[in-house]
């Protein structure tokens, strides 16, 4: 069985501060018998109930997966997940609840099965980061409650060996991240993690989103990581 | 140990660029006085407001005689001290103008990833010139050029319409029709707020409508959301 690290924060953006909204982040990791999840979701800005689309869409993965089996179809899966978030909506609409769901579902052997609807980022280290190119403009998004598409999930799997990580984090981070730096980015707060107490690197870490360094950031921002072994 | 040195130094652009004709036919009735007036009060105003949400990048493109030119290059509102003023001469070369605009969109250079959703604004008072149509065609099916915001204004009544409509894709704007001189200003008056609004809203791009019957074969996950929007 592997050992794991784990991280996980979310902040609110300057903007949703200065129009007193909520954080319409989510981000959860939870123990589940096949093993761990991360999962971090970003609720639709001009939503109104998107706060509560994001918190149900964190709580249907994790109430989902803790039933499944590790090698359940990813159509199934998304198909089961999806429906359980519809049904938790209760009187909100899924148009007014839209949100991105990202989450990494690691096996209690290193094995991690990747899935993702919508803006943020999924970084795997493995030996070398990987990233894919993107012929988007910012905040061009899609979601649960927006997509009924399977083919608008990017579902991937990879093993993690020593020393590896995935990092799961909404647009509000990885849009802001230069190109290039964003494993050195995870390594650096998986290496933070280990100089301080567990209360000091929150406050460390939550302060450094908060005074982010991109000129007129606006966002939430949130972030979940699993790593493994001595990162 | 800081986190600053991973993130950019640079904030998100919201990019404008704009597409005039310069053609002989602007140089009467007061238009190409006007037009370099409104784009002055345009970039006026977006320099007031570009200091919150997103920054507001311009850039202007005319196309007037032998070819289409790029006037200005992308640049923060911010810095831009003046337009130099335009000038309306010959013909009219408007599909050369679309080439342009494209190979701007296209250049991830110019216009980052991370950036918004561009706005684009295409403004005339007469008949293109050149071939425009496979100019536009490559505009409107390019991967990023596609996505921008495109507005169209028809100068007097010699402008072609067809052209301007099948540019414009804002399905709640058709293309304003400014049949005086001080209509442009109206316009550009539209635009501006437009811009500025959502510079400062939470979601700097509009949504995409969407159409759960255009689906693919076997895609579909057959969930019912209808019945709960």
């Amino acid at each position: 069985m592997v050992k794991i690290q784990t991280v996980k924060v979310s902040v609110i953006g300057p903007g949703h501060i200065h129009s007193n909204i909520p954080n319409q982040d989510a981000v959860a990791i939870s123990n589940v018998p096949t093993g761990w999840i991360a999962c971090v979701c970003d609720g639709m800005g001009s939503r109104k109930k998107s706060e509560i689309g994001s918190r149900l869409a964190c709580e249907a993965v994790s109430k989902v997966i803790k039933k499944s089996v590790f090698t359940i179809s990813d159509k199934v899966l998304i198909k089961l997940i999806y429906q359980t978030w519809l049904d938790s909506l209760g009187e909100v609409k899924p148009n007014d609840a839209i949100t991105t769901c990202l989450f990494a579902w690691l096996s209690h052997s290193g094995e991690v099965r990747t899935f993702q609807l919508g803006d943020g980022l999924i970084l795997p280290y493995l030996n070398k980061p990987s990233m894919g190119i993107n012929n988007r403009f910012g905040n061009e998004t899609t979601g649960l409650g927006k997509s009924n598409k399977f083919s608008d999930w990017v579902t991937n799997k990879y093993h993690l060996g020593d020393d590896n990580f995935i990092a799961l984090m909404t647009d509000g981070i990885s849009e802001d991240l230069q190109s290039g730096t964003e494993a050195d980015f995870v390594r650096e707060i998986i290496k933070q993690i280990k100089a301080k107490s567990t209360r000091q690197y929150k406050s460390w870490l939550k302060n450094e989103l908060r005074n982010w360094a991109t000129p007129n950031h606006t966002d939430d921002k949130s972030l979940a990581i699993l790593a493994i072994g001595n990162n | 140990m800081s986190l600053k040195k991973f993130a950019v130094a640079k904030a998100r652009a919201l990019p404008v660029i704009i597409l005039a004709d310069t053609s002989g036919s602007m140089s009467v009735d007061g238009k190409i006085a006007n037009l370099n007036e409104a784009i002055q009060d345009m970039v006026s105003t977006f320099k007031q407001e570009s200091a919150r949400q997103a920054e507001i990048q311009v850039g202007l493109i005319t196309f007037g005689g032998n070819e289409a030119e790029l006037h200005t290059p992308l640049i923060k509102a911010t810095e831009i001290e003046s337009i130099q003023e335009l000038t309306a001469i010959g013909r009219t070369p408007m599909g050369n103008a679309f080439e342009l605009a494209t190979e701007l969109l296209e250049d991830q250079s110019k216009i980052t990833s991370r950036d918004y959703r561009p706005v684009l604004i295409l403004l005339s008072d007469g008949i293109p010139t050149d071939e425009w149509k496979s100019s536009l065609e490559t505009l409107c099916n390019s991967e990023r050029a596609s996505k921008a915001s495109r507005f169209a204004m028809a100068i007097g009544n010699e402008a072609n319409l067809t052209v301007l409509e099948q540019f414009n894709n804002d399905l709640e704007a058709s293309v304003f029709k400014a049949n005086e001189a001080r209509d442009i200003h109206r316009f550009f008056r539209a635009v501006t707020m437009s811009v500025t609004a959502r510079s400062q809203s939470q979601t700097p791009n509009e949504l995409i409508a969407i159409d759960f019957d255009d689906l693919e074969n076997g895609d579909d996950l057959g969930l019912d959301l209808s019945g709960q929007w």
